[in-house]
């Protein structure tokens, strides 16, 4: 908690600001690349928000207001700058069927997804789920957040994104063992 | 779509870890991401990415801004000398400029009775543009010329009718008295 206030101290400081950014780049590209990556699907996409995501936060970080931690306020930008990206795809926050189709074939044609049978029938069953359910159940479940920041980070409350995500965790258990069951 | 691939029969990932698993997949995310989502990046991708953010942030252009924005105490004085500066080289001007004026209207007008600017002004008479030229005589004529003899005529005229008048009331006494000296008495 020391560090961040630092951090945001030295982001906020005209004179130490460009090596403060330097190092919050370093501590935070990487789990905000993987945030994005799971809302976006592909590498090119998830580069692309990466970049606009740190403009963001390098443009905001003046009037930054410490309401919420300086973690979860990043992870706030990225969501919001992935779900733009996806309607200027024309892909609506609630997938329907055919956007999960297609979405699944965009994944397909990735070239950086190398996944096997498993995994993409994983990405499957996690792009029929309900957006809250997909959103709460990457977040916990893949990049380690607590329910806390979630709240934060998608504006919803707590208990809301707990019953979301153990029905999620749920269905998406008796999908796959359908699936595999199926596939036995 | 049909993906077929090494461990499409099991329910475990190629690492033999479950697709899910109690908790979440702690420690490092990419493996994580690799693992159960089989996500992959670039080699060496965070550090180009790095450079690449860091190459799109206006991180130059704020510095140079702030040059003055952080410097008040050097910056004010410096505006205000230049301020400073600027009024007094006008003042200067002003200044040396009307003293020099009276100087050389004195000076034209003694260049003139010595017939020293004749031929200056006779050279930028021919550089003239004829139009110009005509103007300037035509308003020269007008102003000087045509207005000049009005006014001559109209002094004529008032000292020809108080001529006439005087005349007159003069003409009108002498009968008068003549009458007055040869007939009544």
């Amino acid at each position: 908690m020391l560090q961040e206030a630092d951090l945001i101290s030295r982001l906020k400081d005209p004179k130490r600001r460009n090596r403060a950014f330097e190092e919050l780049v370093d501590q935070y590209q990487e789990r905000l690349y993987w945030h994005i990556r799971k809302i976006v699907i592909t590498h090119e996409n998830a580069n692309d928000v990466l970049q606009n995501t740190f403009l963001r936060i390098f443009r905001g970080i003046r009037d930054f207001q410490s309401r919420s931690s300086l973690h979860t306020w990043m992870y706030r930008i990225a969501y919001n700058e992935s779900i733009r990206l996806l309607r200027s795809n024309k892909f609506d926050d609630s997938l329907t069927s055919a956007d999960a189709n297609t979405f699944m074939k965009t994944l397909a044609e990735d070239a950086y997804f190398d996944g096997d049978e498993i995994q993409y029938k994983l990405h499957e069953v996690v792009s029929q789920l309900s957006e809250k359910q997909r959103r709460v159940f990457q977040m916990k479940y893949f990049d380690a957040l607590s329910f806390r920041e979630i709240s934060e980070i998608l504006q919803i409350s707590e208990n809301t994104l707990k019953s979301s995500y153990y029905s999620a965790v749920k269905t998406i258990e008796e999908k796959m063992a359908a699936s595999l069951v199926q596939t036995n | 779509m049909t993906r077929s691939k090494s461990n499409s029969k099991n329910t475990t990932g190629r690492s033999g870890t479950p697709f899910l698993k109690e908790g979440n997949p702690k420690g490092d995310l990419a493996r994580a991401h690799k693992e159960y989502l089989g996500m992959q990046v670039p080699d060496a991708y965070f550090i180009h990415s790095k450079e690449s953010i860091l190459k799109s942030i206006p991180m130059k252009n704020e510095q140079e801004r702030r040059v003055f924005g952080l410097n008040r105490f050097i910056a004010y004085p410096i505006a205000a000398s230049i301020l400073i500066l600027v009024a007094v080289a006008f003042w200067l001007q002003y200044r040396g400029a009307e003293g020099t004026q009276v100087q050389q209207a004195t000076k034209v007008a003694q260049g003139w009775e010595q017939g020293i600017w004749e031929g200056d002004f006779l050279v930028s008479a021919m550089l003239l543009d004829e139009a110009e030229m005509s103007r300037f005589a035509e308003d020269y004529l007008l102003e000087h010329i045509v207005l000049q003899a009005e006014l001559s005529e109209q002094q004529l005229e008032d000292l020809f009718i108080n001529t006439m008048l005087v005349e007159d009331s003069l003409v009108n006494e002498y009968l008068d008295e003549g009458i007055v000296e040869h007939i009544v008495l």
